[in-house]
């Protein structure tokens, strides 16, 4: 007995040692690769709280950025406005009327039979509802984001949500005012996007869970030709998200080793995910129509 | 001595604090060059007084990592580096024993050790803490020259900043 007690007195300390690193490797291992709901739901009460409250000051140090970017989107739409266009989806009267206006541009048209066409070719198809994102992350491996707009607002799964200087993500799961949005940094997220000026079309996904700044575009087949500083846009054919929108950048396009026929593109995303505050969510209004011919939804 | 207790108590929770909301959003920092990590709470492990029993800083080390690792949601892997720290911390005090052997009422500052002694104490005890955690991070050796880099990297990085906790508060115990 005291032969033990003086070898426990000795080794003690390597035993706890080795006692308390097995902890650590029981908890690495039970509770990696997104299986570790159960030890983040119990702690980030506590952790959320503190974030929370350090989130509500750090903010302050993004506001003139954040107010930069609104701005260059204000002056955007500004050059959007209704009278700068014939919107498609007047009518034959309210085209009239807006002719009688003394102010618009329409009522120095010379022909005005000419403004009562209706071209179905440009109806309005994208309605955007804009949204504030009160909740976000990019640092786990699944990132999701919660916006302060619901079914109340119209707002229903699987619609696409963007950002100021790209896409953001897609509307999961709504509430009444709340919806949860599947981040593009997401490992189930992938979003069809394409190549502007060249055409070609492949999934983005998010593939490497350290770096919130870059996706990866893949199916791209090698002789595409696909290079670094390409522009990588929306592709439109899920009917999520319009055609087009800006994505971010090609920073690199290797023709990988590994023998498929594909490049391994990394796009640089033009958002910057960690700092998005005031979103739009993307309401198809042709969607029905669309589903007709594409019942299983297609690519996102 | 329990002057001793409150100082580490506060101790721990700047460090933590300090380690979460400040230095985590420091540390991903510069895109696509993603190998420094700004690792300042091991100081707490490399701080407690030269007589806390071993069991106990190994029992601290371990509260300590697991309580950045809630922040960090990296559960056990913050936890794994620091209780290796600590365990770690025995061995280096034991090798670097000056002559007289240790004053057991110092805690191995700066202040009390020498600035030499402090500085390959604490080097030691953080290039352990780092390669452990990068180490746990990957868990696999395939990364071996990543690992590597990071490492030292972070160590740079790190150790400017205990320095600096060094020199601007220069604790005696």
């Amino acid at each position: 007995m005291r032969n033990l007690l003086e070898f426990l007195a000795r080794f003690g300390s390597f035993f706890l040692f080795i006692l308390l690193e097995a902890v650590c490797f029981f908890l690495i291992v039970r509770f990696d690769d997104g299986k570790n709901r159960i030890f983040l739901s119990s702690t980030n009460a506590v952790a959320g709280f503190a974030l929370k409250q350090y989130d509500a000051i750090a903010d302050y140090a993004t506001l003139p950025r954040e107010m930069k970017q609104l701005q260059e989107e204000n002056s955007r739409l500004r050059a959007q406005l209704a009278d700068n266009y014939l919107d498609p989806s007047y009518t034959k009267d309210t085209i009239e009327e807006l002719v009688r206006r003394p102010d618009s541009i329409y009522s120095r048209a010379p022909d005005r039979d000419s403004l009562s066409l209706r071209d179905t070719l440009i109806t309005q198809r994208y309605v955007y509802i804009p949204a504030n994102v009160i909740s976000n992350s990019i640092n786990r491996r699944d990132n999701t984001l919660t916006i302060d707009r619901g079914t109340s607002q119209e707002v229903t799964p699987r619609m696409g949500v963007i950002g100021p200087q790209g896409i953001v993500g897609i509307v999961r799961t709504v509430s009444k005012n709340y919806a949860s949005v599947l981040s593009i940094l997401h490992a189930e997220t992938s979003i069809s996007a394409s190549v502007k000026h060249k055409g070609y079309f492949g999934s983005l996904v998010w593939r490497n869970p350290k770096d919130p700044g870059t996706m990866k575009l893949e199916a791209i087949p090698k002789h595409a030709g696909i290079a670094a500083g390409d522009t990588i846009v929306t592709s439109g054919f899920s009917g999520m998200f319009p055609a087009g929108i800006f994505i971010g950048t090609v920073a690199s396009a290797l023709r990988d080793t590994t023998g498929d026929n594909f490049q391994d593109i990394t796009v640089k995303l033009a958002l910057d995910m960690g700092n998005v505050s005031h979103v739009y969510v993307v309401q198809n209004k042709q969607l029905e129509d669309l589903r007709k011919v594409q019942p299983e939804g297609g690519r996102q | 001595m329990s002057g001793l207790v409150t100082l580490n108590i506060i101790r721990f929770a700047v460090l933590l604090l300090l380690q979460v909301l400040v230095l985590k959003r420091l540390s991903p920092g510069i895109e696509s060059f993603n190998y420094i990590h700004i690792l300042l709470y091991p100081l707490f492990i490399i701080l407690l007084p030269l007589r806390t029993p071993r069991p106990l800083v190994l029992l601290l080390a371990f509260f300590m990592g697991l309580s950045v690792d809630m922040f960090y949601d990296s559960p056990g892997i913050h936890a794994a580096a620091s209780v290796f720290a600590g365990y770690l911390r025995g061995i280096v005090l034991y090798q670097m024993e000056p002559r007289g052997g240790y004053n057991v009422n110092f805690s191995p500052t700066k202040a009390k050790m020498g600035l030499r002694w402090f500085a390959g104490y604490a080097s030691l005890v953080m290039v352990g803490h780092l390669f452990f955690y990068f180490s746990m991070e990957a868990f696999t050796f395939a990364y071996l020259l990543d690992t590597f880099l990071k490492t030292v990297f972070s160590f740079i990085a790190s150790m400017a900043f205990v320095f600096s906790f060094m020199f601007v508060f220069n604790p005696e115990s």
